[in-house]
Formats: structure tokens, C-alpha cells, sequence
């Protein structure tokens, strides 16, 4: 079991990366989440019954990991620290995609999840499943949320 | 600002792509029991172990109100067990509680309710706590006086006054500042919420 939830997370990685950057606030905060959403794909893996596929599973438990993810101020330290190759990636980035980031960042944690799914090209069914919405409100909430960082971006 | 221009950008990102080594992953999955979540749920655990003992070490540390206070001091020892019970009830529930969230079939909506309801609960009870111990043990403290010094001549107007000042400076010095401030930011998040299920009809 063990072997097939390695070779699940290789092939998935850049999906757990990407949400936990997502919604990373300081860079090691990428760290915690980023094992965070790992500890529960584990817990989860021996449950996984693939009535989705597991990118949509994944999705699912990365999301719910990052957003119910709240630290104490005294946070322990990190029990393994990611090589440091895995932070943000900010420093390959336009201004106007950094500029984006940081609108997006002011966006409430369930906006900034539609908004990642958004990005990640995932079908409104989709969005709508791992939500807990129906697909029409998906499609509202996308045109409410680029008006938003349409004005937020002209304030 | 374009989303759409952002999406393609987002698309063709290649930073995203990175290899993780197994060794790593492995590692983070010895270490499973010191996840967030997980440590929340050990805690309530370990709860359900030491109410017990706390409860009843109790009522043999008050062997003296139970030998030689009087009938009100002897009830108010044995109240203990019954709230132990309580406690150990809240506590259990609590377990039952955080096992059913699921973050694998719940959708993001009703994991973020199940949290919030979470912390409105530990807040709750953590302020009701603050409040009714140190009533309890104030009353148990004059009841142990009683029993074991006959000081309840003395044990009147003046303690009344420094044990109370000090209860209150305990209720808002630690209360306040530390659990008024997460209730107003768990009503937001409850706001944004059902702000995001609004048009779910």
C-alpha cells in the first residue's frame, strides 16, 4: 500500500504543491500545509474506493486540509522541513501575476478555492461536487469573484 | 487584472512541477499522529483518560471537608463526580464529533461547517470553564477552610474581596483577550459562509 500511495503522490505532487501554495501565507506555512494534506491523503488512502479519479480526491482533501488548517501562534517546529527547492514560486513570476496573487490573496479561503479551481481548468461539475454547491452558483461565484478583483485591482 | 490571462499563465507554469523525494513522504507518514488535526483529536482523547482521575484524586484531596465539614461541604466534594461525568460526556461526544469529519467524501462547505461548529464548541465550553471553576473551587476552598481551621470568621469579607478581584482579572486578562477574539473571527468565517451558500438554492 504503502508503494502505491508513493507513486500516487509522484504523479500528483505539483496538484498538493500547488493548493498548499495556494493558500500559504509565510513560506513556512507552505511546509505545514504541504504535510498536512499529505498526513491526510494517507489517512484517507486505504478508504479510497475511486468512485472519482484520484486528482479529483486529491482536490478534494487538499482543499479541505488547507482551509481547515488553523496553526496556534506557538507553533511546534516543523518535523520535516521540505527541501528547498519546494517554495513558493514568486521569483519566476510577471509583476502582473504576482500582482494577481496578491489580490487573490485577499479573497476568503472558500473564494480562493473556486478561484484555484478555476485556474486549474477543472469542469464546473467538478467544482461544484467538491464545493458542495450546485453548478449554476459555481458559474455565478466565478463572474461575482472577477468583478471583485476587477475593482479591487482599480481601488 | 485578467483571470483568464492568469489561467493560461497558471496553465504553462512549469514551477509547479516538482519532484518529491520518496524518502520525504515517507518520513512525513511516520510522523502521521503529529498532524494538526490529528493532535486536536488526541487531545479530546486524553481528556477521557485523565477526567477520571482528576475527578476522583479530587475527592480524595478534599478527605478533610468529607471527614469533618458539614453537609454542605461534603456535597459540594461529591458534586465533583457528576461533573467529572458531565465532562467526561462533553469530552466524549467531542471524540465522536471530530471522527466524523471526513475531509475525503464532505465537500469543502460542510468540512469548514463541521470546524467552525468545532471551535464555537471548544470556545464555548472554555468560557463557560473560566467561569464556573473558579466559582466551584472558591466555594470548595471556603468549605476546606471550615473543615480543617474553623476560619470562617475570618474567611469572609477580605478573602471575598481578593478572590474575586483575582477571578476577575483571571476572567478578563485570559477570557477576553484570548477566546472573545477567536469568537468574533469564528462569526466571520460563519458570515462568509453562509455568504457562499447563499444562492445555493
Amino acid at each position: 500500500m504503502e508503494k502505491d500511495f508513493l507513486d500516487m503522490i509522484r504523479q500528483h505532487n505539483g496538484i498538493i504543491y500547488k493548493v498548499a501554495s495556494f493558500y500559504a501565507d509565510k513560506e513556512n506555512v507552505l511546509d505545514d500545509l504541504y504535510q498536512e494534506v499529505v498526513l491526510n491523503l494517507w489517512k484517507s488512502f486505504p478508504n479510497f474506493r475511486k468512485e472519482s479519479t484520484y486528482s479529483t480526491w486529491i482536490y478534494r482533501i487538499a482543499l479541505n486540509t488547507c482551509i481547515s488548517f488553523f496553526r496556534k501562534s506557538s507553533r511546534k517546529p516543523m518535523y520535516v522541513e521540505l527541501s528547498p527547492d519546494l517554495k513558493v514560486p514568486s521569483e519566476d513570476n510577471s509583476l502582473y501575476v504576482n500582482e494577481l496573487y496578491a489580490l487573490i490573496n485577499q479573497l476568503n479561503k472558500l473564494e480562493r478555492a473556486i478561484i484555484f479551481l478555476y485556474l486549474e481548468d477543472r469542469p464546473y461539475k467538478e467544482i461544484a461536487d467538491i464545493m458542495g454547491i450546485t453548478s449554476t452558483n459555481v458559474s455565478t461565484k466565478i463572474n461575482r469573484i472577477k468583478e471583485k478583483l476587477k475593482k479591487m485591482s482599480n481601488n | 487584472m485578467d483571470l483568464d490571462t492568469l489561467k493560461r499563465e497558471w496553465q504553462t507554469n512549469e514551477s509547479f512541477k516538482k519532484e518529491v523525494k520518496d524518502s520525504m513522504i515517507k518520513e512525513m507518514i511516520a510522523n502521521r499522529n503529529k498532524g494538526a488535526f490529528e493532535r486536536i483529536k488526541r487531545y479530546e482523547r486524553e481528556a477521557l483518560r485523565i477526567l477520571p482521575i482528576t475527578s476522583i484524586a479530587f475527592v480524595f484531596v478534599s478527605a478533610s471537608i468529607l471527614m469533618h465539614g458539614d453537609i454542605f461541604g461534603i456535597c459540594w466534594v461529591l458534586a465533583m463526580l457528576p461533573i467529572g461525568a458531565g465532562l467526561w460526556y462533553w469530552s466524549y461526544w467531542l471524540c465522536g464529533f471530530l471522527d466524523k469529519i471526513d475531509m475525503s467524501r464532505m465537500t469543502v462547505t460542510e468540512v469548514s461547517r463541521s470546524i467552525l461548529k468545532y471551535r464555537t464548541y471548544l470556545i464555548r465550553h472554555t468560557i463557560l470553564a473560566g467561569i464556573l471553576m473558579p466559582t466551584y473551587l472558591g466555594v470548595w476552598l471556603y468549605c476546606f477552610f471550615k473543615a480543617n481551621h474553623g476560619l470562617d470568621g475570618v474567611y469572609s469579607v477580605e478573602f471575598l474581596v481578593v478572590y474575586l478581584s483575582l477571578a476577575l482579572v483571571f476572567f478578563f486578562v485570559i477570557i477576553w483577550f484570548r477566546y472573545f477574539r477567536h469568537i468574533r473571527d469564528i462569526q466571520r468565517n460563519l458570515r462568509e459562509l453562509e455568504e457562499f451558500e447563499q444562492d445555493n438554492q
